[in-house]
């Protein structure tokens, strides 16, 4: 096992990067039930200038590209209607890593939240990857929110085995705790690739 | 008893202590707010007998959001768009007695009341001569009007007259010595359709059911009365209402009736007319949007078309409280769903139980539709006050039938015969007085069949043109197959030895053909010997001999569009079998792209 190693990460990552032919750009999904605040936290992190600032429901997916810390990403901002859920199955192949984002003053829908959490989990094509999944417990200003300690327990976050994962609470519109998510992120996804290159 | 838990719905709530009592008339959804966040909207109907005020509750989850008391016993809540105008903000009516109250915002915005009945002229006469009368004259007046009148024909003021004492009466008649007679009629059920365009959100007319059997069709755009009608040309006190369609096209009202009929009232109808008579009322009952039949819960579970056909029926195991329709666009299903009161919900296509659940408790009120961002939810309230939310899977499937004993299952099942018809009778008929001709006639044909089955059997020998080789030497079959949309052809011959034992060697194909029409690539081929029983399969190419411009040879016709297929052994100047194969013509478009 590798131990993190503090170091750059963008350089460290462009190195990794360019030897892995493979995959030159890093690519994540960014799923979660609508109404979540996917789109928006997936709009914070682009530049200023190409941030939109009316959001309405994704229909489909949007696929949008944003640097944090020297390494591109590729997102793939899905719908969380429930007929488009079954669009995010078609990447899990590809991706690099998953951001899952909750609406956590949304109690009621916590066991819809839990239901695609496990129906992604159980996916063949995630079930034996290490893949690592973020997930967000998004809306955390509001006043009925839960905390990303009851969301965690209530979604038996404790189960999952052979990924690394994390939970960040957060708010989208203001951008709290999303560069801390998004860099563990960054951080898991270089240490697995790191891996597996070592096993190659 | 074994819990039954179903694998298809989520459980988003279960609150035993939400303390709701409610019934299915009493509970609507709508996004009250506009923010696509549907939220559920119940009048508490207290069942209880200790006196408890009535309110008007709407929830989001399980928080009560917003609770404000109404003025009296709520029959019906429902909520209805009434105009264009964006946002589109629904409003709430709830039927309380004669009258309708309407909330915006779940503010009070307007009260109707129904429009006074006719108040009988002998009544007014009774209470003229009461204001002028002494006491010791009531109680002769006041028999007239028991024994003249029906109490629900009387005016509220009479009604609450001959309900007093002897002592009481005096002061009641002096309150009101000029009376404003005035007889309303209390409101027993609502129901919605659309004025125009059926899709949601869509402006609304509410259709409104009254215990004196009319039906009002009403605008709340201005609270105008559309159409008003009659349930029925005879006696039949609306109980249930369930309706479709738009006002200004067409539309269906179906009314079930405390005396047990179910009515149907159609567009521009000024009466209903009664389709199905039950045996006990429908306790619960709706039209399906999606087939347009009519679901009624009595002490069985049945399905009756517009017409009032019977389309099947169930018995039910237990009592059953409350049924919804559940329909599934999605996986283009509708079910129904029904609640049995020792707290079991199924759900049923058509006749089939495709699933079900237990609770705790027995439901009294269901919802199935929108609820706060999802789109399939199904509401339960049950007797003890208990409020569920049940969320469908995403990966739900209703497909299978659950395996269940099907013991509760109706015997319906009869034989199709079909009816005899006036033909059917007179051939019969004819059969029976010709016999003998008819006998004689069949005879006959019957032998010249046979003697043209002979002379083609003869006419074969002598050409040898046939796929079975007439030597008993070297019996043969051949089979030829042509696969291909052209210009090239596959002919694929299967040539079998049918012989017992024998082996057959040295034989060879020629495969013959107008050169002009037809190139084959391989004419003969040599074969290897055939043992019994193993067919041998051979492929050959033909392709059409196009002119340049890829059309098909001039001269070639359907009917010269063949190939000779000669099976010749060693040393036989004979061929074996000589047959021919009809060749497809091609298909027009694949020439072009040659
Ligand atoms: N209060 C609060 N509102 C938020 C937050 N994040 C997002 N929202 C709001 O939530 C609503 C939905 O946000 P979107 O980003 O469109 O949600 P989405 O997950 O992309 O939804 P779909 O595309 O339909 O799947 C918007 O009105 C946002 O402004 C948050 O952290 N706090
Ligand atoms: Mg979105």
């Amino acid at each position: 096992m590798y131990k993190v190693r503090k170091m750059v990460f963008g350089k460290m990552f462009m190195k990794i990067l360019s030897k892995d032919k493979r995959s030159k750009q890093i690519s994540i999904l960014i799923v979660g039930l609508n109404n979540s605040g996917k789109s928006t936290i997936v709009n914070y992190f682009k530049n200023k200038d190409d941030r939109k600032f009316i959001s309405v429901p994704t229909i489909g997916f949007n696929v949008e590209h944003f640097e944090n810390q020297g390494v591109s990403f590729t997102a793939f901002d899905f719908s969380g209607q429930g007929r488009y859920r079954n669009l995010w199955e078609h990447h899990f192949k590809s991706c690099h890593g998953i951001v899952f984002v909750i609406d956590s003053s949304d109690r009621m829908r916590l066991v819809v939240v839990k239901d695609e959490l496990e129906l992604l989990l159980q996916h063949p094509d995630i079930k034996r990857r290490r893949v690592p999944i973020l997930l967000f417990a998004n809306k955390m200003d509001c006043i009925d929110a839960l905390s990303s300690v009851k969301i965690a327990a209530g979604l038996n976050l404790e189960k999952i085995e052979n990924k690394p994962w994390q939970i960040c609470s957060s708010n989208a519109l203001t951008g709290e705790g999303l560069y801390n998510g998004v860099q563990w992120l960054t951080t898991q996804i270089r240490e697995c690739h790191q891996e597996k290159e070592v096993h190659e | 008893m074994e819990e039954k838990k179903s694998s298809h719905w989520l459980d988003a709530l279960s609150d035993g202590t939400a303390g709701l009592t409610t019934i299915s008339s009493c509970l609507t959804v709508c996004d009250l707010r506009c923010d696509s966040y549907y939220k559920l909207i119940a009048a508490e109907v207290p069942l209880s007998l200790e006196p408890k005020p009535a309110r008007l509750r709407v929830y989001k989850g399980n928080q009560v959001v917003n609770d404000q008391a109404l003025p009296g016993f709520p029959s019906s809540v429902q909520s209805l768009y009434i105009d264009e105008i964006e946002p589109k903000m629904p409003i709430i009516a709830v039927s309380v007695g004669p009258s309708i109250l309407f909330y915006r915002n779940m503010k009070p915005y307007f009260k109707y009341t129904m429009p006074s009945l006719m108040i009988e002229p002998l009544e007014e006469e009774i209470w003229k001569k009461l204001s002028v009368e002494r006491q010791a004259n009531y109680e002769k007046l006041i028999n007239d009007l028991k024994s003249t009148m029906n109490i629900s024909q009387m005016s509220t003021l009479s009604q609450k007259l001959i309900s007093l004492c002897e002592s009481e009466r005096e002061d009641f008649i002096r309150e009101n010595s000029e009376p404003k007679l005035e007889r309303l009629s209390g409101i027993v059920c609502m129901t919605t359709i659309f004025k125009n365009i059926e899709e949601e959100k869509e402006p609304n007319c509410l259709i409104i059911a009254t215990e004196a059997s009319d039906i009002f069709i009403m605008d709340p755009q201005n609270f105008s009365i559309l159409h008003e009608a009659r349930v029925c040309s005879f006696k039949a006190t609306p109980d249930l209402i369930s309706a479709s369609g738009s006002y200004q096209n067409d539309f269906k009202i179906i009314i079930s009736s405390r005396e047990g009929s179910i009515c149907i009232l159609r567009k521009g109808w000024l009466e209903g007319r009664e389709i199905v008579k039950l045996e006990k009322p429908a306790t619960s009952m709706s039209l399906l949007q999606i087939d347009q039949t009519i679901v009624v819960l009595s002490n069985s579970l049945m399905c009756y078309s517009k017409k009032g056909k019977m389309l099947w029926s169930l018995n039910m195991p237990e009592a059953v409280t409350c049924l919804t329709p559940v329909s599934l666009p999605h996986l283009g299903v509708s079910l129904v769903c029904i609640a049995l009161s020792n707290g079991l919900v199924q759900f049923y296509s058509h006749k089939k139980l495709v699933d079900e659940f237990q609770i705790n408790g027995s439901v009294l009120a269901m919802y199935f539709g929108k609820l706060g961002l999802e789109e399939q939810v199904l509401v339960l309230v049950t007797r003890n006050g208990s409020l569920l939310i049940k969320i469908l899977k995403r990966t739900a499937d209703f497909s299978k039938p659950i395996e269940t004993e099907d013991k509760h299952e109706e015997e319906s099942t009869s034989l199709s015969i079909p009816k005899k018809s006036k033909i059917f009778l007179e051939q019969m008929e004819r059969e029976r007085e010709n016999a003998a001709a008819i006998h004689n006639i069949f005879q006959s044909e019957l032998w010249r069949m046979r003697l043209e089955a002979a002379k083609v059997t003869v006419d074969i020998l002598r050409t040898g043109d046939s796929t079975f080789s007439g030597d008993l030497q070297t019996p043969l079959k051949l089979l030829a197959q042509v696969d291909g949309l052209g210009p090239d052809f596959l002919l694929t011959l299967t040539l079998e030895n049918i012989s017992a034992t024998k082996i057959i060697t040295n034989l060879a194909i020629i495969l013959h053909a107008n050169p002009n029409h037809y190139k084959i690539e391989k004419m003969y081929a040599e074969l290897t010997p055939l043992v019994p029983g193993i067919p041998l399969v051979a492929d050959f190419t033909v392709r059409i001999q196009l002119t340049s411009e890829n059309t098909l040879p001039a001269d070639m016709t359907l009917e010269n569009s063949i190939v000779r297929v000669l099976i010749v052994k060693e040393k036989l100047a004979k061929p074996l079998i000589a047959s021919t194969v009809v060749m497809p013509q091609p298909e027009l478009q694949m020439l072009g792209t040659v």
